[in-house]
C-alpha cells in the first residue's frame, strides 16, 4: 500500500511523513512530490491508495490535480484529502467538482491525520 | 520511532535509488549484491567467494553489501553513513513533529478555552489537554478560594491541596518541579514520586496546576515544565475571565433582583398615593371655606399622609401626619393610621378624644416600632371655631391680615409610641379670610445639594408673602418655592402642605 504526500513546503512534507511513519512498519510505503505536476506524475505511474494532496501550490493546485486524477485519468479509488490552511477560505463546492474524498485544514491534529491513513487503508 | 530499514535507504527490492545503480554500475564487479537485516537481496544476487560487509546503525546491523573487499567495503561504508544521516533526519523529524503537537494542543485548548465559562469545565478541559503533551498518573488545578485553594478539576489520587508545595508555588509565584518527593518535606501524597506544580497566572496568582507520577523513572523535565507554564498561562487567564463572568452574573440577578423590588416599592407609592384625596376642590358645593392639598412624593415611598372630610354639615376635619420611617412598612402603617383617623374622627368625637382612641387601637395592634406624627384639627363652619389637637406634628400656622400665628399647644405624643397617653385639645377663633396652613417636615427640612435645610422661618416668610392668593395658588407657590430651594438635589422625604381658608 502506498500513501503520497504532496506539499511544496518541505517542514510539512516532513511532518506529515513522520507523522506516518509508524505505518512503514505495517508495510506501508510513503512517496512524496513537491507540486502539483510531479504529484500527478506519481499518482499515474505508482497508483497510491491515498493521497495527502495540499491544495495551494505553485504550478498545478490541488484542485487541478484532484480534478485530473479523478475525472480525467478515471481514477476514482485513488483516496484523495485536500489540505488546506486554515483561516483560507476553501471552496467546498469545488472540492465536490473535483471529486475530492475529504478536506483537513492546517496546522493538522497528528493524531487525527494518522487515524484517517488508518481508516482509509483498513489498518 | 518506527526502526529505520535498508530499503528506505537503498530503495525496495529489485528497484535502487536511481543514483545508487548508477553507482553500482560504475562499480562494475566491486558490488555483486545487497541484503537487507533479513538477508532479502534488494539488489543483486549471491557470488561465490564474495565478501560480505555489514552495513551498521547505532551498533546494529541492518543489512550486508557483498562483493569484492574493496567495493562492497566502500559501499558498506557509505550506506552506513546514510542510514546515519537518515536516521539523523528522523530524529530531528521526530521532534520537530513533538513540538507541532504541541503547538497543535495548545491552539486547541486556547480555541476550546475561549469558548468555556464554567469554572470547572475550563478547569478539565486545561487537564485533559496538559494529560495528552505532558506524562501524569494523577494531576489537579486549583485555584484560590478565601485563604486557601479549592480544587476545580482533578484526576488519578487526589492532591491534598492543603500540601505545603503548592502554597509555596503560590505565594511566590514559580513553578517547581519535585523529582524525589520522598526526600522533599514538603511531600504532597504518599506514593508520588515526581511531580511539577505551576502557579496559574493572570493578572495576579489565580491558583496552582499540578500533574504527578508514581514512579521515579517518570522524572519531569525542564522542557515539561516550559509546556506546563505555557497551557498554564492560558488557563489561568480563561479561569480569570470565569470567575469575571460570575461576578457579572451575580451583579446582573441583584440588579434584577433590586429592580423587582423597586417595581413593588413603586407599587406601593401608587397604592398609598391612591389613599390621599386626589380631586380638587373637594368639596365644590361649599362657598364658605376653601381647601387644597398637594403631596410632592420623594422617589421611595414615604410616611406624609393628609385627610379632610365633612363630619356633618357644620364640621369639617382636616388630618396632616407623617409615619416615621420609610418604604412599604410605612406605607401600611399610614394606611392603617388613616383609616382610624377617619372612622373615629366621623363618630363625632373632639379631636384630642380622636387621637387618644386612635393612639390606643394603633397599640393594640402593634406589630412594629413605627409610630405617626398627627395633626387633627375640626372646623366649626357656622361659628369658625377651629378646634385641634396635635400629636406630635409640626405645629401649623394660622395666617390672618395682621400677621401668622403659630398653632402650638402640648397636644400629646405622636401616635402609636405609648399605651395610655394623654392627649389635650385646643382651640383657635377664626375670622373670614383667615387661613390655616398645615405641612410636614418636608416641607421645613427640605435640603438643597448643599444640604442646607428650608426652615421654618423661610416658610413662614414665603408663606406670609403669599397669603393674599387662593388655597390652591398658595400651595402651588409654596411647593415651587421650596422646590427652586432644593435645586435637583435628590428628594428625600415627602413635601406635603394643605391649606384651608374660612371664607365666612
Amino acid at each position: 500500500m502506498k500513501i503520497l504526500i504532496v506539499d511544496d513546503e518541505p517542514h510539512l512534507r516532513m511532518l506529515i511523513q513522520q507523522t506516518l511513519e509508524d505505518l512503514e512498519d505495517e508495510g506501508v510505503e510513503l512517496l512524496t512530490a513537491t507540486n502539483g505536476e510531479e504529484a500527478l506524475e506519481t499518482i499515474r505511474a505508482e497508483e497510491p491508495n491515498l493521497v495527502f494532496l495540499d491544495v495551494m501550490m505553485p504550478k498545478k493546485n490541488g484542485f487541478d490535480v484532484c480534478d485530473a486524477v479523478k475525472n480525467q485519468l478515471g481514477l476514482t479509488n485513488v483516496h484523495i484529502i485536500l489540505l488546506t490552511a486554515k483561516g483560507q477560505e476553501f471552496d467546498r463546492q469545488r472540492g465536490q467538482e473535483v471529486g475530492a474524498d475529504l478536506y483537513m485544514t492546517k496546522p493538522f491534529d497528528p493524531d487525527a491525520l494518522l487515524a484517517k491513513a488508518r481508516e482509509v487503508l483498513g489498518l | 520511532m518506527a526502526s529505520l530499514q535498508l530499503k528506505t535507504i537503498a530503495g525496495p527490492k529489485g528497484q535502487a535509488r536511481p543514483a545508487l545503480a548508477a553507482l553500482i554500475a560504475a562499480m562494475g564487479d566491486g558490488v555483486s549484491g545487497i541484503e537487507d537485516a533479513a538477508g532479502q537481496y534488494l539488489h543483486g544476487g549471491p557470488v561465490e567467494s564474495a565478501s560480505r560487509i555489514a552495513v551498521s546503525l547505532d551498533g546494529g546491523t541492518i543489512g550486508w553489501v557483498s562483493g569484492t573487499e574493496a567495493g562492497a567495503g566502500a559501499m558498506a561504508g557509505m550506506l552506513t553513513f546514510l542510514a546515519a544521516k537518515e536516521a539523523e533526519r528522523r530524529a530531528l523529524g521526530a521532534e520537530v513533529l513533538h513540538l507541532y503537537r504541541e503547538v497543535h494542543l495548545i491552539e486547541q485548548l486556547s480555541e476550546q478555552l475561549s469558548a468555556l465559562l464554567e469554572l470547572s469545565s475550563v478547569g478539565s478541559s486545561a487537564l485533559a489537554q496538559a494529560r495528552r503533551l505532558i506524562a501524569g498518573g494523577h494531576g489537579a488545578i486549583f485555584v484560590t478560594e478565601g485563604d486557601g485553594l479549592r480544587a476545580i478539576a482533578e484526576f488519578g489520587d487526589r492532591i491534598d491541596a492543603d500540601a505545603p508545595l503548592l502554597g509555596a508555588v503560590l505565594r511566590r509565584g514559580v513553578a517547581e518541579i519535585v523529582n524525589d518527593v520522598e526526600t522533599d518535606t514538603r511531600g504532597l501524597v504518599d506514593g508520588l514520586r515526581a511531580v511539577i506544580c505551576v502557579p496559574l497566572r493572570a493578572k495576579q496568582v489565580v491558583g496552582v496546576m499540578v500533574l504527578a507520577n508514581s514512579t521515579s523513572d517518570e522524572a519531569y523535565s525542564a522542557a515539561d515544565l516550559k509546556l506546563l507554564n505555557t497551557i498554564a498561562l492560558q488557563t489561568a487567564s480563561a479561569i480569570e475571565n470565569s470567575i469575571l463572568c460570575a461576578e457579572m452574573v451575580g451583579a446582573v440577578r441583584d440588579r434584577e433582583q433590586l429592580a423587582s423590588i423597586q417595581k413593588e416599592l413603586d407599587t406601593a407609592r401608587t397604592i398609598q398615593l391612591s389613599l390621599i384625596p386626589r380631586v380638587f376642590p373637594p368639596f365644590p358645593d361649599r362657598k364658605d371655606f376653601e381647601l387644597h392639598a398637594q403631596m410632592t412624593a420623594a422617589r421611595s415611598v414615604g410616611g406624609d399622609f393628609f385627610d379632610f372630610f365633612l363630619i356633618d354639615s357644620e364640621h369639617l376635619g382636616v388630618v396632616i401626619g407623617d409615619v416615621s420611617g420609610k418604604g412599604i412598612p410605612a406605607a401600611l402603617y399610614m394606611a392603617v393610621a388613616r383609616t382610624q383617623i377617619k372612622t373615629t374622627a366621623l363618630t363625632g368625637v373632639t379631636p384630642e378624644e380622636c387621637l387618644r382612641e386612635v393612639n390606643r387601637g394603633l397599640m393594640r395592634e402593634k406589630a412594629s416600632s413605627l409610630y405617626s406624627t398627627c395633626f387633627y384639627g375640626i372646623l366649626n363652619t357656622r361659628t369658625l371655631e377651629f378646634r385641634y389637637c396635635n400629636a406630635g406634628h409640626n405645629p401649623p400656622l394660622v395666617v390672618r391680615a395682621q400677621g401668622l400665628e403659630h398653632l402650638n399647644s402640648e397636644g400629646g405624643l405622636p401616635l402609636g409610641l405609648f399605651d395610655g397617653l394623654p392627649y389635650t385639645g385646643a382651640m383657635v377663633q377664626l375670622v373670614p379670610g383667615d387661613s390655616v396652613f398645615l405641612f410636614t417636615d418636608g416641607v421645613s427640612e427640605a435640603n438643597n445639594l448643599a444640604l442646607d435645610d428650608f426652615t421654618d422661618e423661610r416658610l413662614e416668610a414665603v408663606v406670609q408673602s403669599l397669603a393674599h392668593l387662593p388655597c390652591e395658588e398658595l400651595v402651588r407657590r409654596v411647593t415651587e418655592d421650596v422646590l427652586a430651594f432644593v435645586d435637583g438635589a435628590p428628594q428625600s422625604d415627602d413635601i406635603t402642605m394643605v391649606s384651608l381658608r374660612v371664607l365666612g
